[in-house]
């Protein structure tokens, strides 16, 4: 008979991706993604080692991975989460453990102090890079009868302009690119 | 109740590795290792080499299977793929489509 | 308990005066505005508004209708039912109740009720299982990139 959830027991080691529609209990350890449109239950004896989604998760054991829930993330009394935490609704119990950031609905933004120093360790350029292109391509677009006239002058203009960008936007991009960047190497490491 | 259970709706793409009873009534691409029984529910989708215990399959299995005990094909079972086990049986109504290679 | 809070800043009250010694701490009430920073011995209880830095020895309870909002904040423990936010440290240990709101990155431990908004990071020292701690050596830098 068809079950709608999913038990993977204690002793169970899954290298690889879960995903699908139904609900999952995790007691044993997963490397790699967990993506379930239902239910995430994590029990203390899961050990999970990279980023986990679903609808509500119920964290009791070990995530190393960001933690997404569409409706609702728990973190019980001995989770131990390294990793960012996103949900409408979050629960925290005393005696959970959690290095990341948490965001809820209404939360609005992060403190920004703590948020630059975390980015600081983190590779910049490419983040930079991105921020820089699209200010040209702004610019280039809301210049472009201009451009007509005299295209090489205007074409250096922006450029100079980019590089000179007051550093808010760019904090705001370096926290994107160096999310992707962090994502990447998580799932990288899932794999081997 | 079999400990670890692939309910209908999950895909696991990758290796599962295991010391307890499996059963599977999803989708799993990649490999499946259990030191107990396998459970392979109609429905089920298995694109995988197995080793197991006692295996049992009534759902797809699409790779070779190397069992410790006896490998049980059930009806309206399709297999393909080597069987290497100590017994296997064949139900009437069961596709199957390889190499058998019992320990005698 | 003796407990002596003082504010350094402008204040303003308007019904309830600003600081009011009491066996179980101090507190500033509904109706006050503090301007400034607040420092000192004992528990602190906040109905009021706060706009500065808080740091008590004690513990800081921000009330349903009290608002904290500064840069760094310290204390014992820390009981949100109102507002707090920091743009810097909150240090002790952090209660969010249900139908608060706050933004700051703490330092320890926090709970969270299930309703409550928040918005921020959250830093608490201790060790993943060691299966999960070999596994990527990016996260583990992340894991001490705090300074």
């Amino acid at each position: 008979m068809a079950n709608d959830v999913a038990v993977l027991g204690r002793s169970t080691h899954v290298r690889g991706r879960i995903t699908g529609a139904a609900s999952v209990e995790i007691a044993g350890r997963v490397d790699g993604e967990v993506d379930i449109t239902g239910d995430v239950v994590i029990e203390t004896t899961g050990l999970i080692g990279a980023n986990v989604s679903g609808r509500r998760v119920v964290v009791r054991g070990a995530v190393k991975g960001d933690l997404t829930g569409t409706e609702s993330i728990t973190l019980e009394d001995g989770a131990k989460v390294v990793g960012d935490v996103r949900a409408p609704r979050i629960a925290i119990s005393q005696g959970a453990l959690l290095r990341g950031f948490v965001q809820t609905a209404g939360g609005g933004n992060a403190p920004r102090a703590k948020a630059h120093s975390t980015s600081a360790a983190r590779p910049a350029i490419p983040a930079a890079r991105t921020s820089a292109a699209q200010l040209d391509q702004k610019r280039s677009h809301a210049e472009k009868p201009a451009a007509k006239s005299a295209p090489a002058k205007i074409a250096a203009k922006p450029a100079t302009k980019a590089h000179k960008a007051p550093p808010p936007p760019v904090v705001h991009a370096l926290k994107k690119g160096a999310k992707a960047t962090r994502r990447v190497g998580v799932l990288a490491g899932g794999k081997h | 109740m079999a400990s670890t259970v692939i309910g209908a709706g999950i895909t696991i793409d990758g290796e599962i590795t295991t010391d307890e009873d499996v059963v599977v009534e999803g989708t799993i691409r990649g490999k499946l290792t259990a030191k107990e029984s396998i459970t392979i529910e109609a429905g089920a989708v298995v694109e995988a080499d197995v080793v197991s215990g006692p295996l049992t399959v009534a759902g797809s299995l699409t790779g070779n299977i190397t069992s410790s005990d006896r490998v049980d094909l059930q009806g309206g079972a399709k297999v393909i793929g080597n069987v290497k086990a100590t017994r296997i049986t064949i139900a009437d109504g069961a596709q199957f489509k390889g190499n058998v290679d019992m320990d005698v | 308990m003796a407990s002596s809070v003082t504010a350094r800043g402008t204040h303003s009250a308007n019904k309830t005066s600003g600081s009011t010694r009491g066996g179980s701490g101090a507190r500033v009430g509904a109706g006050t505005r503090i301007r400034g920073r607040i420092s000192g011995s004992g528990d602190l209880t906040i109905d009021g508004n706060v706009e500065g830095d808080v740091n008590v020895s004690g513990d800081l309870t921000v009330g349903e209708h009290g608002s904290v909002r500064g840069d760094a904040v310290e204390a014992e423990s820390i009981t949100v039912a109102g507002t707090l936010e920091a743009e810097g440290q909150v240090t002790g240990q952090l209660r969010v109740l249900v139908g608060s709101h706050v933004r700051c990155n703490v330092k320890g431990s926090i709970s969270i009720d299930e309703g409550a908004e928040f918005a921020g990071r959250i830093d608490a020292d201790f060790d993943l299982p060691p299966e999960l701690e070999g596994h990527s050596s990016s996260a583990r830098a992340g894991t001490s990139r705090r300074s």
